[in-house]
């Protein structure tokens, strides 16, 4: 069972690092990047984007839209309130 | 390998504590508006994330995060003190930033399927990968934030949400599950294509650039 391509590989990898695979998948997935340098390569990219995702697309709240959500609300709530 | 702590310590929040929550909500309840607007100072920025990203716009984020709140106002006579109300009006949010992402024709959504890699005829890849650096700590290289902010903005709505509130947003498949109605399979078939074509984006980048 050595078969394994690179393309069965990478389509293994969100539930390898989940740890979700089961040991005859997981035993095979890892036969195959011990021989395969850009199949390892690859899970090191693949295991990189979404930390590198969440820092890209990380923001702050403006701080006019906090005052812009607390005048909103006030003016519900004193709606609510006649 | 724990996306879910880091992603916690990203979004840079004190940490928040649920009891003084409850005392709050006790007062809001009893109609004290002082009150409810401390729940709203506590929860404001992570619900202001979590539409920011899932949206990509700072108005369409704003809004959200009015009706959100406003909805949580109008429903606090019926909400149960044993659920958190943290988590309640972040629900409240995330309903209402799926509805207007799945509403929206996204600009540049990518028709067919997504980027990936690239393979030979005997399924091997045909590509070099780059080393994808991130130092802990520094400060982004702006290009490449602005490839990633491009790359997840192509996405199609329904592989932005599930990116956004697994990889960003930290939440689990089964919580996903539940906002989005689909199953565990589909939701995780839908992250990794998401994944691939960020991925992707990201090695362009770095190839580019060598
Ligand atoms: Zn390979």
């Amino acid at each position: 069972m050595n078969s394994s391509t690179c393309k069965d590989s990478v389509e293994l990898l969100l539930e390898y690092l989940d740890g979700e695979l089961n040991t005859e998948l997981k035993a095979r997935l890892e036969q195959h990047l011990d021989g395969c340098s850009p199949c390892e390569d690859f899970l090191k990219s693949y295991q990189a984007t979404p930390a590198l995702c969440r820092k890209a697309l990380a923001r702050e709240m403006p701080r006019e839209v906090a005052a812009k959500l607390t005048d909103f609300l006030r003016s519900e709530m004193a709606k609510a309130a006649k | 390998m724990s996306l879910d702590a880091e992603s916690r310590k990203i979004q840079g929040s004190a940490p928040l504590i649920p009891s003084e929550d409850t005392e709050l909500l006790t007062r809001a309840q009893a109609g004290d508006v002082a009150a409810f607007e401390g729940l709203v100072e506590r929860h404001r920025s992570r619900v202001f994330g979590l539409a920011q990203r899932m949206l990509n716009s700072a108005d369409d984020a704003a809004e959200v995060l009015q009706e959100s709140f406003l909805s949580a106002y109008r429903n606090l006579p019926n909400f149960r003190g044993d659920a958190q109300f943290g988590s309640w009006v972040y629900r409240i949010a995330a309903n209402h930033a799926l509805m207007r992402l799945r509403h929206r024709k996204v600009v540049n959504q990518v028709e067919g399927p997504l980027d990936g890699p690239q393979f030979n005829e005997r399924g091997s890849l045909v590509e070099e990968v780059s080393d994808f650096r991130d130092a802990e700590g520094e400060a982004m290289d702006k290009e490449l934030r602005e490839a990633i902010e491009a790359a997840a903005a192509r996405l199609g709505a329904e592989y932005r949400e599930v990116f956004v509130l697994k990889d960003l947003e930290g939440l689990s498949y089964e919580e996903i599950a539940e906002l989005t109605g689909s199953t565990v399979p589909a939701i995780k078939s839908r992250l990794h294509r998401a994944r691939l074509s960020l991925r992707t984006a990201i090695d362009h980048f770095y190839q580019e650039r060598s």
